[in-house]
């Protein structure tokens, strides 16, 4: 049995995309601002974030027009619900303290 | 990655989480209103027909209204596709038996058609309760 530290998700770990990815995990979509404000970052912090999280087809950005004004949307993709169930899996196993073998006190996946 | 570190991502996930749910809330607005809405319709085409274009007029500016504060929500609670369709359908079951049976059976009988505007109430009313749950769920 690999240790679960192995099948944390690389771009879902970085703290930033962790949480945009969590936020976006409780609702079917939510705009832009909304993500930036809950997550505490600036708009071009959390601009670079989604950036990579849609490269990796886990976030799905969608613009659309109410009124006069343009608004962004965010949403996860089904591979993006599928790799933040793995990564959260992982970590309660970790949290769990389940993990075999001895965990490294260096490098580790972040 | 270390023991405390994951169980201090796992409740920053889970406390994201809640606030998120809880921008959903807004369906449960949405669904009272509608459950308000459709009373007020199914009563006055019952009761009221001689008002007819000038209840329809309200129907139309009521639904504009709620349609309008809908597609303004920062934030789509889960699976809300599944359950407005589930309500729409139920709705619109419940509203044309009530509409086809009361005009050709019951016209003006006002214990059909207040029983029949509460029934229609219902699938909104049930929609809200499950929304304000949702939203208010910490977990």
């Amino acid at each position: 049995m690999s240790h679960p530290r192995n099948r944390l998700d690389e771009v879902i770990h970085s703290p930033v995309r962790f949480s945009v990815v969590a936020a976006l995990a409780a609702v079917d979509r939510a705009e832009f601002r909304l993500v930036r404000d809950t997550v505490e970052v600036s708009d071009s912090v959390l601009s670079k974030q989604v950036t990579v999280l849609e490269n990796a087809g886990y976030v799905k950005v969608q613009k659309f027009t109410v009124g006069r004004r343009t608004r962004t949307s965010l949403s996860l993709t089904r591979e993006g619900r599928a790799a933040f169930a793995r990564h959260s899996e992982a970590l309660r196993e970790i949290a769990a303290g389940t993990a075999m073998g001895p965990e490294p006190t260096h490098g580790s996946a972040d | 990655m270390r023991q405390d570190e994951a169980l201090d991502a796992l409740e920053q996930a889970e406390a994201l989480k809640a606030r998120m749910r809880g921008q959903g809330g807004w369906y449960a607005v949405f669904g009272v209103g509608y459950a308000a809405m459709s009373c007020g319709l199914i009563l006055a085409v019952g009761l009221l027909p001689e008002a007819l274009p000038w209840t329809m007029g309200v129907f139309a500016v009521v639904l504009a209204v709620l349609i309008a504060y809908a597609v303004t929500r920062s934030a789509q609670p889960r699976n809300l596709g599944a359950l407005h369709l589930g309500m729409m359908g139920a709705w619109t079951a419940v509203y044309l038996v009530t509409l086809i049976v009361g005009i050709n059976v019951f016209p003006g009988e006002p214990a059909w058609w207040v029983s029949g505007a509460l029934l229609s109430a219902l699938p909104p009313l049930a929609v809200a309760y499950v929304a304000l749950r949702q939203s208010r769920n910490p977990r």
